[in-house]
């Protein structure tokens, strides 16, 4: 939407960056979001290589540079249900069709009886960035850029 | 045109997340930045990931 115009910038986790730029605004482990009931549940801490094996969501727009960066495993196949947003991917967690990679902040605010979270220390982190047209020298995007860092 | 025709500058049109994610809070905060500038000119932003 940013290379079209249709919007002025992006504030997204995982981006093919041609013809944009961007910027690194926060980073956070990611976690693994598991049915309560779920086998894996009872370890304390998973790696990526146990989740090869487990249905994974598909989100509905999801192009291939993504898919690979929410499986958490290029090998991983993205076999579970699509989801649209937070809350469908949350409850297709619930019902133990699928475990997910979801960014600690995530977890931390979206605790749920039915859901349990625990650390993946290999996946890559989720990212935040801001991502807006490639040589842009609009004085409002660098100043929503500059206020976007500023934390 | 009176302050009550005027369309609200920076809102969140749409939002369909689970509960408000890092963009979503970091997006409200440069809201409420411009908000507050007279002369900010209406900035179109997408968000996307988990919110």
């Amino acid at each position: 939407m940013v290379r079209d115009g249709r919007a002025d910038l992006a504030i997204a986790a995982c981006v093919d960056d041609h013809d944009l730029d961007i910027e690194l605004v926060a980073t956070e482990p990611r976690v693994a979001a598991l049915a309560v009931g779920h086998e894996l549940a009872g370890r304390e801490v998973l790696s990526t290589a146990d989740l090869l094996t487990e249905p994974a969501p598909r989100w509905s727009d999801s192009r291939v540079v993504d898919r690979d960066y929410w499986l958490g495993n290029p090998d991983r196949p993205a076999d579970g249900p699509v989801v649209r947003d937070s809350a469908q991917l949350l409850d297709v967690v619930a019902l133990g069709q699928a475990v997910a990679l979801v960014p600690a902040s995530l977890a931390a605010m979206n605790v749920r009886p039915d859901v349990t979270y625990r650390p993946v220390p290999d996946a890559a982190p989720y990212q935040t960035l801001v991502l807006w047209p490639a040589g842009s020298r609009s004085p409002w995007i660098a100043r929503f850029v500059q206020t976007a860092l500023e934390g | 045109m009176p302050e009550s025709e005027r369309s609200p500058p920076y809102r969140v049109r749409r939002m369909v997340t689970a509960k408000p994610g890092v963009a979503t809070r970091l997006l409200l905060r440069i809201c409420e930045r411009f908000r507050a500038d007279p002369d900010a000119p209406e900035i179109r932003v997408v968000l996307s990931g988990f919110g």
